[in-house]
């Protein structure tokens, strides 16, 4: 029978699986729900986790601390605890002091929860070594397990880091309530700083050291002090003083700024009173070295590259103007042999840069010589011909009168300059942006501005004169047919007449002949002047219509340069023929008999 | 024709090997183990699933059965007294579970208080024989009946809470 016992005894099973207590399940949902309605009715309180998945109740967050804190051996940090628990720190911290209040066994140091068995720990480890071994491991591992500093008078005293800056602070804020002189030595007995501590914190508070101030204080040496002392500090050593890296910092601080806004800055107000200009000239210069962005000016004074160049802007539309009206005073500045010319010099002479512009004309003949042996781009070429055109026709003017007389160096314009430094430094200061700007640096910005402008400007002007050249030269040819055509008309009509004067001669009276040879002698002159006067470029109107007496002034004015030109003449072929420069064709047979 | 939770609850009861009725001398005693193992594990999966809704015992011979079954309806917990024998011919035939108290009161009924079980349920009996007992009975008979029948009666106030409640108190 021993089935029915085992269905029995299966039987009582049953019964005891039926009464067993059902598990009571209740749904996340559920859960959060009467636990945020417990939290609402304040029947329960919880401390939320940073996930916010899970809450605990305060007594579980202390409990779980406790816990935490003899895991990690009687000691465990704050934020590590945290890290731990997932709680917002300012509940592990109310935690944590409520517990020490409660457990005198705890105690909270630098955020560090430290359980007495730990320190008796501790105190046992370090008993019985001896004083000497255990300065000697400290120091072995100063700055790196140990954060501090060893007093360099007193090798048992370590400054810890932490020390050091709640000094500093200190001292920082306790000079900074200073409202009246007062003597240090009061300071330091009310707020009890080490003394030595307290001096070097002063002194690197201030930034600075002056070599005679520490020779009062009674450092003979005060460079190999400060090396000493300030190894890790890489101070600058100027003339009369030591910068720290806080004046350094500051330094280069401002100067990057002004870098990166484009702007200028004055180093003088940053440092110290004690600071002479060649003092902040070396600090600039170590600071800005490598940097090819800034450029110091006037000693004290960074500029941006792009200042300068934002500098440049307002120089562009004056130049074309300039360049506009130098082009069509060039001409004459060609034709009237270089007066202008050698007037540039002078004017360019007086700020000494006359130098340099004698090295660029010996560079630019030498370009220009250059081009003329035919290499050069397109560009050139351009300019190559329309110069070769002006040559040509000026070297028939040479021909024809005793020539050599020209004072201009062929193949080159004569130096011009944009501006004196003068001039561009009373632009720069009508400009906006440089209201502010001291008067020095104005012109060292305007000194570092002319040569390229006045390069740039003699480009412009070059092109603008070249296209005026370029359409004179167009209109020269023009000119040119237009001449010949006239002419050899005008000595066809004046061989005619002169073959009817010759045969009217003897019977018609000689009153005749006068008004012929007028009427051709002007026809002639008229195109010949006009002619020549764009020869030589003098700006003559084309359609002005010559009164005899105008002509005789333009005749004049070539007389004196030229010799070439006669107005008395022996007969009308002769005058007409000596015209310069218009080949003449033979006199048409045909026209002729008729 | 069964529910996805039915088929979940009944996959995870054990299914029987012997094919025995009561009067089959020691194969019932060996039917009558597995039938209590069956039972146990169902009640155990139950309990974990929250989902306790009845208590069974037996005589000895293991061919009367009886006990109790709740249902809960809108936070109010209704309980019934619940009773049936073993038949001759089981495990061909299954068991009539019988609420006695309930006799009359609802046409699902057969007379003495017999659930009037679902059309499919016996022909899914019939297939699943002799693998099916009374686990299986309680879960694919009883309990879908009760979560038909109960709240319908509820709802026309043929029964209701307060005559209940002194038998559920006793109970809990």
């Amino acid at each position: 029978m021993a089935d029915w016992e085992e269905v029995k005894r299966l039987a009582a099973d049953f019964q005891r699986a039926q009464l067993s207590s059902t598990k009571q399940k209740l749904s996340e949902r559920n859960v959060i729900e009467i636990v945020s309605k417990l939290i609402g009715l304040k029947l329960i309180e919880v401390v939320y986790t940073l996930d916010g998945k899970e809450y605990l109740t305060p007594q579980e967050l202390a409990k779980e601390i406790k816990e935490e804190l003899f895991v990690h051996g009687g000691r465990i940090n704050l934020v590590e605890l945290q890290q731990i628990l997932n709680v917002d720190f300012s509940h592990v911290e109310s935690k944590v002091t409520e517990i020490i209040k409660h457990d005198k066994n705890l105690t909270l140091v630098l955020g560090q929860l430290i359980d007495k068995s730990y320190l008796d720990r501790f105190a046992e480890e370090l008993y019985d070594l001896p004083a000497d071994f255990l300065s000697e491991n400290v120091h072995e591992r100063l700055g790196s397990v140990i954060k501090g500093q060893v007093d360099s008078y007193d090798n048992d005293v370590i400054f810890t880091e932490a020390f050091v800056a709640r000094t500093r602070a200190r001292i920082r804020g306790a000079f900074s309530a200073i409202t009246r002189p007062t003597a240090v030595m009061a300071i330091l007995s009310q707020y009890d700083f080490q003394e030595r501590l307290f001096y070097s914190i002063l002194e690197e508070l201030n930034g600075y050291l002056e070599y005679d101030a520490m020779n009062r204080l009674g450092i003979t040496d005060p460079k190999g002090f400060i090396k000493k002392r300030y190894k890790s500090e890489k101070p600058i050593f100027l003339s009369t003083c030591c910068s720290g890296r806080a004046i350094q910092d500051q330094i280069e601080a401002s100067v990057e700024e002004a870098l990166s806004t484009g702007a200028w800055t004055d180093i003088m107000p940053l440092v110290p009173t004690i600071f002479s200009t060649s003092d902040v000239n070396q600090l600039l210069t170590n600071c800005v070295s490598g940097n090819h962005e800034a450029v110091v000016c006037c000693d004290t004074m960074v500029v941006s590259r792009k200042f300068i160049s934002n500098c440049n802007k307002p120089f562009a539309s004056l130049m074309a103007d300039k360049a506009e009206k130098d082009a069509k005073k060039n001409v004459s500045i060609l034709s009237t042999q270089g007066g202008k010319g050698s007037h540039v010099k002078l004017s360019g002479m007086d700020d000494g840069s006359s130098g340099r512009d004698d090295k660029k004309e010996g560079r630019k003949k030498k370009v220009a010589t250059c081009t003329k042996s035919g290499g050069g781009t397109q560009g050139r070429e351009v300019k190559m011909k329309s110069t070769k055109k002006k040559y040509r026709a000026r070297d028939q003017d040479d021909d024809s009168d005793d020539g050599g007389a020209q004072a201009i160096p062929k193949g080159r314009e004569p130096e011009l300059e944009f501006m004196s430094i003068d001039e561009i430094t009373a632009v720069l200061r009508t400009e906006k942006d440089l209201e502010e700007c001291p008067e020095e640096m104005l012109t060292e910005i305007a000194t570092t501005l002319q040569r390229p402008l006045n390069r740039e400007y003699q480009e412009v002007a070059k092109s603008i004169f070249l296209q005026s050249a370029g359409v004179a030269t167009g209109r020269l040819v023009e000119k040119h047919t237009v001449n010949c055509r006239r002419k050899s008309t005008a000595l066809t009509n004046a061989i005619l007449f002169e073959k009817g004067i010759k045969q009217s001669l003897g019977d018609s009276s000689s009153s005749g002949e006068a008004p012929t040879e007028d009427s051709v002698h002007r026809s002639d002159e008229h195109g010949g002047q006009c002619y020549k006067a764009t020869d030589h470029m003098v700006s003559l109107a084309e359609d002005t219509q010559l009164t005899s007496e105008g002509r005789a002034k333009v005749i004049n004015r070539f007389q004196k340069k030229k010799k070439n030109w006669r107005v008395s003449k022996p007969n009308l072929t002769w005058c007409v023929i000596r015209t310069p420069g218009v080949p003449l064709k033979k006199p048409d047979k045909k026209k002729e008999g008729k | 024709m069964v529910d996805e939770a039915t088929k979940r609850t009944l996959a995870q009861i054990p299914l029987h090997k012997t094919k025995a009725g009561p009067r089959d001398g020691e194969l019932w005693v060996q039917r009558l183990k597995e039938e209590y193992q069956t039972l146990i594990k169902y009640v155990q999966n139950n309990k974990e699933a929250d989902n306790d809704w009845f208590r069974l015992e037996s005589n000895t011979e293991g061919t009367r059965w009886f006990g109790k079954c709740w249902y809960i309806h809108e936070l109010l917990k209704y309980q019934f007294d619940i009773e049936f024998d073993i038949p001759v011919t089981y495990p061909t035939t299954a068991p009539e579970i019988a609420i006695p108290e309930l006799d009359g009161k609802t046409a699902k009924m057969y007379r003495g208080g017999k659930i009037c079980l679902t059309d499919h349920f016996k022909p899914l009996w019939a297939r699943n024989v002799p693998k099916f007992g009374i686990g299986h009975a309680m879960a694919l008979g009883l309990g879908p009946w009760l979560a038909v029948e109960i709240p319908d009666l509820i709802q026309k106030g043929v029964i209701s809470h307060a005559e209940r409640a002194m038998n559920g108190a006793e109970d809990t």
